[in-house]
């Protein structure tokens, strides 16, 4: 039985759902498929809106999955999740539907700050994002940064 | 040698002047406990007249940190909070409300215990409608609530109490209950002068609009309504909203105290001024020609398209239509409520991570979702994207749901 979630987290824990209450929500995430490649169909209103394959990296079977059978949705590929103390660190790489790269992004999560990294399908930095959190979890102020150091403030 | 003479003499004189019973509470104080107490009676001498009755005049002394007077009163006007019942935090902010609130130790030594009661229950009032969005219906219950509290204080002069109330709602980022409880009557009531008819012009604009007012002086709400005369569209309410919004967003944090927006009668008139300039070139400030505005605006269109997010109303908004010197180019890209539900779902099942989930959420329920939330095409950010384009000015875009009170004007259509 495939199991139901409300939303796809990459190192949070998510909610699990029984399905008929995962389907009546505006979005869901079912686990399809639990074999050597996982894979996480995200439905939003009724479409598959994205597939994702979790803690592993990309490589020629998740390629195969993003020509065939996922090639009309865009795919995310999360790596593993390594935690030190509050510290998460892991990495999402983000495709187009077909499995052409668009980019990708490194992450470092702390309850009070999380910095995204990312970087273009050559590799090039694309620049970066501090969200910080209060001790409520609100995010109370963004910063992104751009490969020249420029710090812009994002209202909230 | 001399100087230690002298500062005995003085200190001598000083406390020659302070009530017996005080005194002999003050028999283990330490010499520099007795100089720091000479100093405040020097910088303040009717400070003897309010320390008979009050307990544990020395334990106050000696957490003073400076010879100010106005320390040692608010250190024993906090433990008498404590006494009357009041926690440490309330006790700490409502001492610190009145200090923000510019309220003197002596007046604050008037209140009665059973005022200090009731400004515990008026602080605890507002501390519950400290961040609770207008809409909240039990945010108006918190402010009478507090606002009953305050009118039954005694010990002060209504003035004074008047001035409490502000002050301790300030502390807490709120406007003060009694005007925001009907701010045309509180208006009514200062402004006596001012022709009834006029008033009730004040009555059109919006709630939020009026509570710009709360610090305006007389010739600020004439110069308002003058504008109402002439501009009767909604800019003059849009504006004043925009001045109020922006002085309560730093409000919103913990620790920060709201400031009414100040000078709102020249603001609008300048604001208004500036605004017919932009309408009638037709391009904000912070772009040198019309083409440079224009060019922008396709980038930001496309920028929008390629995410998926609808781009058929987008207008500019903010401080670049009624500003020489706007701080950014905020762009609304305005929505109708169904389709705004739509982007803050599929925003938040892209967002990865509960922490940006609860983001996306929390700006669904205020209406406007701002750049660093539009999750699943985030890399770069519209705004990091279009910045730059046309102006050396950052831009800020948001998707707003219309109607909301983020669908704020004035307005500038491309």
């Amino acid at each position: 039985m495939p199991r139901y979630f409300e939303t796809f987290f990459v190192a949070d824990p998510m909610t699990e759902l029984p399905e008929a209450e995962a389907r009546a929500l505006p979005s869901y995430v079912v686990e399809a498929d639990t074999g050597a490649t996982r894979r996480m169909e995200v439905w939003l209103h009724g479409e598959l809106e994205r597939v994702v394959y979790p803690d592993t990296q990309p490589g020629p079977e998740v390629a195969e999955l993003q020509r065939t059978k996922d090639a009309r949705v865009s795919t995310w590929v999360t790596s593993t999740v390594v935690r030190d103390a509050d510290e998460d660190r892991y990495t999402i790489w983000y495709y187009k539907p077909g499995g052409e790269l668009e980019h990708r992004t490194d992450y470092v999560s702390t309850p009070e700050l999380t910095v995204s990294t990312w970087y273009d399908a050559t590799g090039k930095l694309g620049g970066s994002r501090e969200r910080h959190y209060n001790e409520q979890g609100e995010q109370v102020e963004v910063i992104e940064i751009t490969p020249e150091g420029r710090r812009m403030i994002v209202k909230l | 040698m001399t100087s230690i003479r002298l500062s005995r003499r003085c200190v001598s004189a000083a406390l020659g002047l302070v009530d017996d019973k005080v005194l002999r509470t003050l028999t283990s104080a330490q010499q520099e406990d007795l100089e720091r107490l000479t100093a405040m009676i020097r910088e303040d001498p009717a400070l003897v007249t309010r320390l008979p009755g009050r307990k544990n005049v020395l334990g106050a002394l000696k957490g003073c940190k400076t010879n100010e007077a106005s320390e040692l009163e608010r250190r024993l006007f906090t433990q008498r909070l404590t006494e009357a019942g009041a926690s440490g935090k309330n006790a700490t902010r409502i001492t610190e409300a009145l200090k923000a609130g510019n309220i003197d130790g002596a007046s604050a030594n008037l209140l009665t215990d059973a005022d200090l009661a009731r400004l515990k229950n008026a602080d605890d009032a507002l501390a519950q409608a400290k961040g609770k969005r207008d809409s909240d219906a039990t945010k108006a219950a918190d402010l009478a609530a507090a606002k009953t509290e305050m009118d039954g204080v005694t010990g002060v002069s209504p003035r004074t109490r008047d001035e409490m109330r502000a002050a301790l709602a300030h502390y807490h980022g709120v406007v003060d209950p009694a005007f925001s409880a009907d701010p045309v009557a509180a208006l009514r009531a200062k402004f006596p002068k001012i022709p009834p008819g006029d008033m009730s012009l004040l009555g059109t604009l919006d709630k939020d609009a009026l509570l710009a007012l709360e610090s305006a002086t007389e010739g600020d709400v004439r110069k308002v309504i003058a504008r109402l005369k002439s501009n009767p569209g909604s800019d003059v309410g849009d504006l004043l909203k925009s001045f109020y919004y922006k002085q309560r967003k730093p409000a919103r944090k913990e620790g920060e105290v709201y400031e009414p927006p100040t000078k709102v009668g020249d603001r609008v008139d300048t604001a208004l001024d500036n605004l017919k300039q932009v309408r009638d070139r037709g391009f904000p400030f912070g772009f040198a020609t019309k083409a440079d505005f224009d060019k922008f605006m396709v980038s930001v269109k496309s920028a929008l398209a390629k995410r998926s997010i609808p781009n058929g109303d987008v207008r500019i908004h903010g401080s670049a239509l009624h500003s020489t010197t706007p701080g950014d180019i905020d762009v609304a890209v305005i929505v109708d409520g169904p389709t705004f539900t739509k982007l803050g779902d599929r925003f938040k099942a892209a967002s990865g991570g509960g922490k940006q989930a609860k983001a996306v959420v929390d700006d669904m329920n205020k209406g406007k979702i701002a750049s660093s939330n539009f999750y699943g095409a985030n890399d770069p950010l519209v705004a990091h994207e279009v910045s730059g384009v046309g102006t050396s000015l950052d831009a800020q875009v948001s998707i707003i749901r219309a109607g909301s009170e983020f669908d704020l004007g004035p307005y500038l259509n491309k």
